[in-house]
């Protein structure tokens, strides 16, 4: 080996350290971030869909329910159009969405790219969004910035409240603001009692609860810590058939818990990992969106992946004892 | 093939891979997530239009610089100061440029071909910065 001099040494050690450290920064940080985020933007879905085509019953209701799809970018687009393909097969007039409806700046200034965009062909055809808010739908800790980014989204999706309750056929659905202080803070006392109230008096067939952060999660965020001690007995006392949720970026279903059902739908435009808990009856970390059908007493869901595929189907009866 | 230009042609293939990375990153991200050939298939191609010319500028470089007498120890350890570079370049540049213009009308994709032409633009950026790092390296060490 020739002897190295002193620029020569120092140049090859720049360069061993730099292999080095760019190996590491490329392999463990830099190429997952890229393949994590969404930000290559996506073209809008040009599917025209014909309007209104679902028939409102009393007995039966099919919606989607999809979390978050903020980036706007080619995954976003990508499940954006499987929902409007979802759509021309079984058309549904309500999509839920599980917060984190923007991505990379604010809800006012990036409303077409992340909403309007990629969900034009349910809006043209006159599908109504419902939002439960998410912790990137103005961070978390409720500051006077954030709150006036909840304001800006509910106010742009016609949202009533950060916690409300809506009735669609024999599903009633309560939408929960979950993030810290909303529903885990010092004043979540207010929000529990109301739900309390809300699931006491209703009487529909179905209750099914939305809400951002998930109560059951094997994925990179897991299981909202407090959520099983503090909603968990609430949500099972009430009888509540199915619990939606997204803010990790998989599918997954739980068995049962105390009778409640608990799923994760927020692949809609990221993925992260996921490893099956003791609690999990079904995990993909994909790009999906849950098409579910309510038809009497039978209620059937269907993950449906970007590209079609159904990576996980299950049936609920409703819960006895109303 | 001699030594010295087999050397030459793996630096050259080094460095296409490091320009070619992101995109396929990203496609197999697009794959394990279900949507296969709808998020990086239109930037491999841009990348390997970007990587082949780096590519032959890169084995020319080395090459042209061994035959022109330089030491081959100043010659590698230029060239790989130039490949930690590019390699770095090519994934943080397009990855810093798309976060900052997100939301940009600019960068409307349904027009086609702004996306692809950004991403060719930081690639192109990237492989000068690799080039200007090797030529840097190798001027300084014989100085």
């Amino acid at each position: 080996m020739p002897a190295l001099n002193r620029r020569q040494f120092l140049a090859a050690s720049l360069g061993a350290v730099g292999s080095v450290a760019a190996g590491t920064g490329l392999g463990s940080q830099l190429w997952p971030l890229m393949g994590r985020e969404d930000l290559v933007p996506g073209r809008t879905p040009e599917l025209v869909l014909p309007a209104g085509a679902w028939s409102p019953a009393a007995d039966r209701l099919t919606f989607a329910a999809v979390g978050d799809t903020g980036s706007g970018g080619r995954q976003a687009m990508a499940v954006a159009d499987r929902m409007a393909r979802g759509y021309q097969d079984s058309p549904y007039g309500l999509v839920t969405h599980l917060g984190d409806l923007c991505y990379y700046g604010s809800v006012e200034d990036r409303f077409d790219d992340v909403f309007t965009r990629p969900m034009r062909p349910l809006i043209d055809a006159g599908v109504a969004f419902e939002l439960a808010i998410g912790n990137h739908d103005g961070a978390l800790h409720h500051s006077d910035a954030s709150l006036a980014e909840i304001d800006a989204e509910l106010r742009l999706l016609g949202t009533p409240a950060r916690h409300y309750t809506t009735s669609h056929g024999p599903v009633d659905f309560f939408y929960l603001d979950s993030s810290t202080p909303g529903l885990f803070g010092d004043d979540a006392s207010v929000q529990l009692e109301w739900l309390d109230d809300a699931l006491a008096s209703s009487t529909n067939q179905w209750k099914v609860v939305c809400m951002h952060h998930p109560v059951y999660s094997s994925g990179a965020h897991g299981s909202t810590p407090g959520a099983d001690e503090l909603l968990e007995p609430l949500l099972a006392d009430r009888r509540v058939d199915l619990v939606l949720s997204g803010h990790d970026h998989h599918y997954e279903r739980t068995h049962p818990v105390d009778g409640v059902t608990y799923v994760v739908s927020g692949g809609g435009c990221k993925t992260t990992p996921v490893r099956p808990g003791r609690f999990t009856a079904a995990a993909s970390s994909t790009l999906q969106y849950l098409h579910v059908d309510v038809v009497g007493d039978r209620l059937t869901g269907r993950s449906v992946r970007a590209d079609g595929r159904v990576v996980d189907r299950f049936e609920l009866r409703a819960r006895e004892g109303r | 093939m001699t030594v010295p230009a087999a050397a030459a042609a793996g630096y050259s293939l080094l460095v296409l891979a490091a320009v070619v990375a992101p995109a396929v990153v990203l496609e197999s991200a697009g794959d394990r997530g279900g949507v296969r050939g709808a998020v990086g298939a239109d930037l491999i191609g841009v990348s390997a239009a970007v990587g082949v010319p780096a590519a032959v500028l890169a084995w020319r470089g080395v090459r042209r610089t061994t035959r022109a007498g330089r030491s081959r120890t100043d010659v590698w350890i230029a060239a790989s100061c130039g490949l930690v570079t590019v390699a770095v370049a090519a994934s943080a540049l397009p990855t810093v440029v798309l976060h900052a213009t997100t939301g940009l009308p600019v960068l409307d994709a349904d027009a086609g071909w702004p996306v692809p032409a950004l991403w060719a633009v930081c690639l192109g950026a990237a492989v000068v910065a690799g080039e200007a790092s090797r030529r840097g390296v190798l001027r300084w060490l014989a100085g």
